[in-house]
């Protein structure tokens, strides 16, 4: 596959048809085949002889879309900043990246700006480029990323306080699709199909319904964080769609079935369900039957560091009532999946221990982070050639070829889809002026993350707890996403530590039931 | 049915100030989230029976533990 070639495509054999429907309007194939080249070659004239991944800021206007691939079509990856990203993160992402320019399809908040020298090339003129009157200039002078030149970069929470950024190459992007179009049912009945977007594209679940979406040459339908937070709104929304490949966190299906109307009445077109990023619970894989007798559900798993998945398995009304909790799936073609112990060491076939994947998906490494690189990402031989292998810090299990996932083995946690490092919420709690010591705990309810609790330390006895709890809360606010922010907040007078004097996290975790 | 949406309510909100405050509001004090307040329609659903389309019933008028209480025993009379 290579996607690239694959838009341009659909944009010769039908340029008319949406590749995306967004609140604010459509843009065809053609349209966007168009608009994504003029804006590389100003790309091109602005950014040179550098070759830096160039951020993309905004949530889901059609001009997202075309800046993505306007960066990838004049040889530089793109990365993802959706709006509701808090402007000091923003700004250390965009540090981190070091980019000379970013693309802004939303107002840019002025005090998430790293140096008056980065310039922000605006929502105007982007649609000044795109609509001027000079047609796009000869393609042959355009260079996209191929092989191992990253295509998009996107930041994870890291356990440092600032967020890391994963690299995926073209050949990954492309060695995924060829896989991701197969799922749920063939790649022949996804032709020209509509594809529902709930994730912002910050968030590599996205890639799943976008990127498999114009390999099919469909239509990405997508919902706003405003649509997706109002049933007024949604259930309307998801009636309009008549979407036939359904792509979301479990978490979402479950807000979708607290409406009885969610149903193969208001979906009928429905054929898949695509979930990944957090564990798929029997109780929602049964609701979803109940409504949707005749879709497939699939489950699938894998870090955003072997690019958004690597295995699946369709969960049907039999495997859902015999299997507690589901299986995650098997390998994909181009993935092997290993178990190891604490010392790298495989282990028999059923025992819990480190998922290790290896393959033509794995990422190239966390961008500028050496080090992180080194301890996390390998090179091994299978079948005689060199692959990337991953340790994911995740626990599981093999059985018949079958992974089942069991949770983390550091002090990452998925609330939501969304990944966060404890140790991130921590050092940022840590560096407000009134906290002298915080710890971050999970609190799980049938096997799933619920939310994060934090324990704190304050170097003054507060007046108002509650008052105190709401301040803490706002000031996180300016540093961190909003599903980071702890939902309970309690204050100790000290952290209680085990033996070897780290913070007794199982303890915390016992004083919150 | 009383007793349940408590026990509903303290177990999704995680915080027993649910019990002793039953006129506090649920979304404005970051209890409920809208997943939180999915889980709790399914789980009135699943132990009570009763079934509550949030795009018919405005959050208003069950924002409170009392509120939805009232709510619950009005749908009940019916």
């Amino acid at each position: 596959m290579n996607i690239l070639e694959q838009i341009q495509m659909t944009a010769l054999l039908f340029p008319e048809r949406a590749a995306m429907h967004t609140e604010e309007g459509s843009i065809s194939y053609r349209e966007l085949d168009a608009a994504s080249t003029r804006l590389a070659y100003t790309l091109q004239n602005l950014c040179g002889a550098d070759k830096t991944p160039v951020p993309v800021y905004g949530h889901k206007s059609p001009e997202m879309l075309i800046a993505f691939l306007a960066c990838v079509k004049s040889g530089r990856g793109y990365c993802p900043v959706d709006i509701s990203v808090p402007p000091a993160r923003v700004k250390s992402i965009l540090e981190a990246v070091d980019a000379p320019l970013i693309l802004s399809c939303e107002p840019f908040p002025p005090e998430a700006l790293p140096s008056a020298s980065l310039r922000i090339f605006t929502k105007e003129e982007i649609q000044k480029t795109i609509s001027s009157a000079e047609g796009p200039k000869l393609r042959e002078s355009l260079r996209p990323v191929s092989g191992d030149e990253t295509f998009y970069m996107i930041f994870t929470s890291g356990s440092t306080g600032t967020p890391k950024g994963v690299q995926i190459s073209s050949n990954c992007l492309n060695n995924y699709l060829d896989w991701s179009v197969t799922l749920g049912n063939a790649a022949e009945k996804k032709q020209g199909q509509i594809f529902l977007n709930q994730a912002p594209f910050s968030f590599d679940l996205s890639v799943m319904d976008l990127y498999t979406c114009l390999a099919c040459g469909g239509t990405l339908y997508t919902l706003s964080k405003k649509t997706q937070e109002d049933f007024g709104r949604l259930i309307p929304a998801l009636k309009e769609s008549q979407a036939s490949v359904w792509v979301s966190t479990p978490s979402f299906a479950d807000v979708c079935l607290a409406d009885p109307s969610f149903s193969s009445d208001l979906l009928p077109n429905l054929d898949v369900f695509l979930f990944c990023g957090e564990t798929l619970t029997n109780r929602t894989a049964a609701r979803l039957q109940g409504r949707f007798p005749n879709s497939v559900i699939m489950n699938t798993y894998g870090p955003t560091e072997s690019t958004v998945a690597v295995t699946e398995i369709p969960v049907t009304p039999e495997r859902n009532a015999s299997e507690s909790p589901l299986p995650v799936g098997y390998a994909r073609p181009g993935t092997w999946i290993e178990i190891h112990d604490e010392n790298g060491k495989p282990v028999p076939e059923g025992e819990k221990g480190e998922i290790i994947l290896i393959g033509d998906t794995v990422s190239t490494g966390y961008y500028k982070q050496p080090s992180l690189t080194e301890k996390a990402f390998f090179c091994t031989e299978k079948d005689g050639q060199s692959f990337r292998g991953y340790r994911t810090g995740d626990e599981g299990y093999l059985k018949n070829g079958l992974l089942y996932y069991c949770g983390r083995i550091d002090l990452q946690v998925k609330l939501n889809g969304y990944r966060i490092e404890l140790e991130d919420i921590e050092s940022n709690l840590r560096n407000l002026p009134d906290i002298e010591n915080a710890v971050a705990v999970p609190c799980i309810r049938n096997g799933k993350v619920k939310s994060i609790a934090a324990f704190a330390v304050l170097r003054s006895r507060p007046e108002n707890e509650a008052d105190t709890v709401q301040n803490i809360k706002n000031q996180l606010r300016q540093f961190l996403p909003d599903y980071m922010i702890p939902k309970k907040i309690l204050f100790l007078d000290r952290i209680p530590m085990t033996a070897n004097g780290k913070a007794d996290r199982k303890k915390l975790r016992g004083m919150l039931s | 049915m009383k007793e349940t949406v408590f026990k509903i309510l303290e177990t999704i909100c995680e915080d027993n100030i649910v019990r002793t405050n039953p006129d506090i509001d649920l979304f404005e004090t970051d209890l409920m989230d809208s997943l939180g307040f999915a889980e709790l329609l399914a789980d009135i659903e699943d132990e009570l029976g009763v079934i509550i389309a949030p795009s018919e019933v405005d959050r208003h008028v069950i924002s409170t533990p009392n509120k939805l209480i009232a709510y619950l025993e009005e749908r009940a009379s019916l």
